[in-house]
């Protein structure tokens, strides 16, 4: 028998718009992106400041803040509806009190963020942000949520758990206090994690343990992580699909393997040239990209990466939309040079 | 001429953390605890390790930022830290330093005239159309058109307030630089630039450099030679293909394979070395190796007695009686 979760991704973003208001202007931060996690498997979102990697990932429980606005598409949770619970919605449009909606932040949808230390509440115990999030979620008494607080710390690997649930975030280092915030965004069984550049500021030997962490939890609950960075090592370390966003859209999709083996928009493969690669660029000039990222509210005209483009058709990229190719299979890339390829759409 | 550029002999950096009532320090924290260091005229050492391991308050007490509490840094055979300041002077010129963070480390009020041109007004060393045509020099040479000599950094890219920071650095003509995490803040498609600027001004100018980054492919990339700090101490020292290729300390060999390679191909490869979050109290250093806490080839009675020196590049009891793993293609 098929089942719905076979066919259908587990969210779907599709057209999403958010833009900020700063006192030069509108900066349109993620301008018309489509992105689909599937159950159990992870999306990763790379890109540089400024591409609107973080901002995609706020928008779908809908925690951007309050200088910014959603202004159009749809986040469409198919999470109900494969659990039997209940039907696929569109996140952006329930109430801002809707039950559903609630059920999904720090329920059914985990997050966590870059900087750890200052996700959690300086002024509260480890503990006592973890035991808050399970009796809302799960309904646990105090006594029981306590004790599955305690469990839940032990299983993201936090040494002597029971002397730690009553630590305050600065008693912890970086990586602990990232562990505290898996805890806190796995406790209610999410089926899909969050991870918003979860591993940034931690050290190298940290970020692999708590890579490693991210994928034995997968592995174990069958949970869907859509995970946000800009080093490709982590990238083709966590991936099964893979999301290159520049300024404000994807310009290209694709399974890892093939994203690595044969990228096709321009800014992916100058990207993966440029980052020197352990045992391979030892004493040698990198090849760069020339320019900085625009400025947002400085979009270039047409295709927004044709100022730093190499292949560059003056006349059309300067000028028109680059089209969306798509190569099927889920893989498409938002660039004229490949305008006869693929199926259009 | 002599063959070192800067020697760094026995160095200890302390910081206190509590005093008695009497003004005493009680504890202290050992941010650097006796690190022996000879940098080559013209060549680029690495200092490598994780956050809190003492690389900047390294890279700070050589540039004179920080007080050594003990040890000595020779600059061409002259002790900096027994000078006074005035003294010290003439070399503040000699060593520069870069910093890590391009936004914080530029006064927002200041022109990029000023902010380049700054040493030479202090030093009295130029002025009029003779400075002007120094810092549009300077501009021209890290690739900063001289027309933005007027703006102010806020109008600028992180990769082109790195070049800000560089030009400010090499105006007065260094030997030695101390680059501080100088790509570690900028976006991957401009880092690629700043690591070839460095390359090509090394070259032109004869430069030495200290180059302090936990990004161990960036290191690769630049480096001649790799110093790997670990709780204030050097654990390792090597060339570059060497020690990527052969790592001789069971900390290089834990650091170089938690880096993810950025081909799919290679993903869950074997060999991964998970370190448990363990680290010493700075305060109260352990006996032996401070990393033997989280070693895996640690041994009791050998490796948590007495003092180990570096020997043969690594400060390792056991380091002829392991098989460290590197990485593939590095030493070739």
């Amino acid at each position: 028998m098929e089942r719905p979760s076979d066919s259908k991704p587990l969210l779907e973003i599709s057209g999403l718009h958010t833009s900020f208001d700063t006192y030069d202007g509108k900066v349109r931060a993620v301008d018309g992106v489509d992105l689909a996690v599937h159950a159990g498997k992870t999306l990763c979102v790379v890109g540089e400041s400024g591409c609107g990697k973080s901002v995609t990932a706020r928008s779908i429980l809908r925690l951007v803040e309050s200088s910014g606005q959603i202004e159009s598409g749809t986040v469409t949770w198919n999470g109900d509806l494969f659990d039997g619970t209940g039907e696929a919605f569109d996140v952006l449009s329930l109430a801002d009190g809707d039950e559903r909606l609630q059920k999904l932040r720090g329920g059914d949808v985990g997050m966590i963020f870059q900087e750890p230390a200052a996700s959690l509440l300086p002024l509260r115990t480890i503990g006592a942000q973890l035991i808050e999030t399970l009796r809302i979620h799960t309904g646990l008494d105090k006594r029981a949520a306590r004790k599955r607080a305690i469990e839940l710390l032990d299983s993201v690997g936090i040494p002597d758990p029971a002397r730690r649930v009553d630590a305050y975030p600065f008693q912890l280092s970086g990586g602990m206090c990232q562990r505290a915030m898996i805890a806190i965004a796995l406790c209610a069984n999410p089926s899909l994690l969050i991870a918003d550049e979860p591993t940034t500021a931690l050290d190298v030997t940290t970020q692999a343990r708590i890579l490693d962490l991210i994928r034995s939890l997968q592995a174990e609950h069958h949970m869907a992580v859509m995970f946000i960075t800009h080093d490709l090592g982590v990238v083709a370390e966590l991936a099964d699909e893979v999301a290159v966003m520049y300024l404000g859209r994807v310009v290209e999709r694709a399974s890892v393997e093939e994203l690595f083996a044969d990228p096709k928009h321009p800014y992916t493969k100058a990207l993966l040239a440029s980052v020197p690669v352990l045992g391979r660029d030892r004493g040698r000039d990198l090849p760069t990209i020339p320019g900085a990222v625009p400025s947002p509210l400085h979009r270039p005209t047409g295709c927004s990466f044709h100022p730093r483009c190499a292949e560059a058709i003056a006349g059309k990229c300067d000028v028109d939309d680059p089209p969306e190719v798509d190569f099927g299979n889920g893989r498409t890339a938002e660039c004229v040079l490949y305008e006869t390829e693929g199926v259009r759409s | 001429m002599t063959e070192t550029l800067l020697e760094v002999r026995d160095l200890h950096v302390r910081f206190p953390v509590r005093r008695n009532l009497l003004g005493r320090t009680t504890i202290e924290n050992h941010a650097v605890s006796g690190v022996d260091l000879a940098l080559k005229p013209g060549e680029t050492l690495a200092l490598v390790g994780e956050s809190g391991c003492g690389k900047t308050t390294l890279g700070r007490t050589i540039v004179g930022a920080q007080k050594a509490t003990s040890g000595s840094v020779l600059f061409d055979g002259k002790d900096l830290t027994a000078m006074s300041g005035r003294q010290r002077a003439p070399y503040r010129r000699q060593i520069r330093m870069v910093f890590q963070d391009p936004f914080s480390s530029l006064n927002p009020r200041m022109t990029l005239r000023q902010i380049i041109g700054d040493p030479l007004v202090a030093t009295g060393e130029a002025r009029g159309s003779e400075l002007e045509d120094r810092i549009a020099e300077m501009m021209r040479r890290v690739g900063l058109s001289p027309d933005y000599m007027d703006r102010y950094p806020h109008a600028f890219s992180g990769g082109q307030r790195q070049r800000v920071n560089i030009a400010r650095a090499l105006i007065v003509g260094p030997r030695l630089v101390v680059a501080d995490e100088p790509v570690s803040a900028l976006d991957v498609s401009v880092r690629a630039q700043i690591l070839n600027l460095l390359r090509e001004l090394q070259a032109e100018y004869g430069l030495t450099y200290l180059f302090i980054s936990h990004d161990l492919s960036v290191v690769e990339n630049l480096a001649d030679r790799v110093a790997v700090m670990y709780f204030g101490r050097i654990v390792e020292l090597a060339d570059t293909a060497a020690l990527y290729g052969n790592p001789q300390h069971p900390y290089t060999e834990a650091l170089m394979s938690a880096v993810p390679i950025p081909d799919p191909a290679l993903k869950g490869r074997g060999g991964r070395i998970l370190l448990p979050d363990e680290l010493p109290d700075p305060a109260n250093p352990p006996p032996g190796c401070a990393f033997a806490r989280r070693c895996r080839y640690a041994q009791e009675g050998r490796c948590d007695t007495g003092v180990i020196d570096l020997e043969d590049g690594a400060r390792c009891v056991r380091r002829t009686e392991l098989d460290l793993q590197g990485i593939i293609g590095a030493a070739s």
